[in-house]
């Protein structure tokens, strides 16, 4: 007689357990949210510029998710979607708040803990001039730039995220990198 | 136009686009004009100092509060789906059974068989025909060997225990290779 050997939940693949959760299994689903929940709020946290906003919207998202996984066909590509979702969410929340993120946040960017105490010093100083420099982009231009540089998304998918062109979103990405370039260490 | 000011290139003084730069950051030296042209060394290096400190973004990312996934949860459970109820062959007709309730138990003879792992789970009821189900069941299967005979002890343990468990009769079961997985330990088939 085979020994039988259950299937471990953090072992299966985003569509297995997108599958599964459609048909109301929570383990799967909470699965998901382990998965995903820590680049989704990495995210959001460097949109909004504040953690309690992106918590919230990290919240609403995955519950969105959850409720809407009955009709939507996103099996595949569940990274994907939360990307879009969290990224639109953060955008609709600063065009409502007048496309505006709080200028000083030291708590946004967490500060090196090891190493050479000048070279500890001189990293959390260039982090939070980059940290600063990113509040000062236009939203859009700063969802171009994080998704591409910090989460390494694809062009055409930053496009379909953001309803555009990848041309524009080259144009976007250059010009952000141009703007935070310059404020970190001017070069005009 | 909003279109063309957004792809408009960042131009230096000395005519280069700063995108030039970006894209040969690590061989400047060996460009001839960039190499040597002091407008194109000045923005390399402050891009030089942007990527440094991306990449100390990317390597400390914040964390969320250690009940964000309790949060999502709570809300979840409380939100539990349980699709059709599905009536079961009974003299009064009254007893049925959740749909997902019936999908948990398939997909769990599914993967306790070892060799196979459930996806989704479809069920409806033959109309007319209390306690008579057609199933499609999704499955993968392991990479690089011949899923027949898996899947056909897997059909039979589903028959099984359909009838023994639950007391229901399958009067279709598709079962559907959807995908496979990888079998070295740790890979995930997603990324």
């Amino acid at each position: 007689m085979r020994q039988p050997r259950a299937v471990r939940v953090d072992a299966l693949d985003d569509a297995t357990l997108v599958a599964r959760a459609r048909e109301g299994d929570v383990a799967a689903f909470e699965q998901l949210v382990l998965r995903h929940q820590h680049t989704m709020y990495a995210l959001a946290v460097r949109m909004l510029a504040d953690r309690g906003k992106a918590e919230d919207a990290v919240q609403d998202v995955f519950l969105a998710a959850w409720r809407r996984l009955p009709e939507i066909r996103i099996d595949a590509a569940f990274a994907t979607w939360l990307y879009r979702s969290t990224t639109n969410r953060c955008l609709n929340l600063l065009r409502r708040s007048g496309s505006t993120v709080p200028l000083t946040d030291p708590d946004t960017c967490a500060a090196p803990t090891t190493g050479q105490p000048e070279r500890v010093a001189e990293t959390h100083a260039e982090l939070a001039q980059l940290g600063q420099a990113l509040r000062r982009l236009t939203s859009e231009q700063r969802a171009c730039w994080l998704l591409r540089e910090v989460h390494g998304l694809p062009y055409a998918e930053i496009a379909g995220i953001l309803h555009t062109t990848t041309t524009a979103v080259r144009g976007r990405i250059a010009r952000a990198r141009a703007q935070l370039a310059e404020e970190m260490q001017p070069w005009r | 136009m909003a279109m063309s000011i957004a792809s408009d290139p960042v131009i230096l003084p000395c005519g280069t686009d700063l995108d030039q730069v970006w894209t040969r950051l690590d061989r400047i030296a060996a460009e001839t004009h960039m190499g040597h042209c002091p407008h194109c060394q000045v923005a390399a290096g402050s891009l030089r100092t942007l990527r440094q400190a991306t990449g100390q973004l990317i390597a400390q990312p914040p964390a969320p509060p250690p009940d964000l996934t309790g949060r999502i949860m709570a809300v979840v459970r409380a939100e539990l789906r349980r699709g059709r109820n599905l009536p079961l062959p009974t003299r009064s007709h009254t007893a049925t059974i959740s749909e997902y309730a019936l999908a948990a138990v398939l997909r769990y003879v599914t993967d306790h068989g070892g060799e196979l792992v459930a996806r989704g789970c479809k069920i409806a009821p033959v109309p007319d025909r209390p306690g008579h189900l057609r199933v499609r069941l999704g499955v993968t299967v392991p990479y690089g060997s011949d899923p027949a005979p898996a899947l056909a002890r897997l059909r039979q343990r589903i028959l099984r225990a359909a009838d023994a468990h639950v007391g229901l009769t399958l009067d279709v079961l598709d079962i559907v290779v959807e995908d496979v997985y990888p079998t070295t330990p740790g890979q995930r088939a997603d990324r």
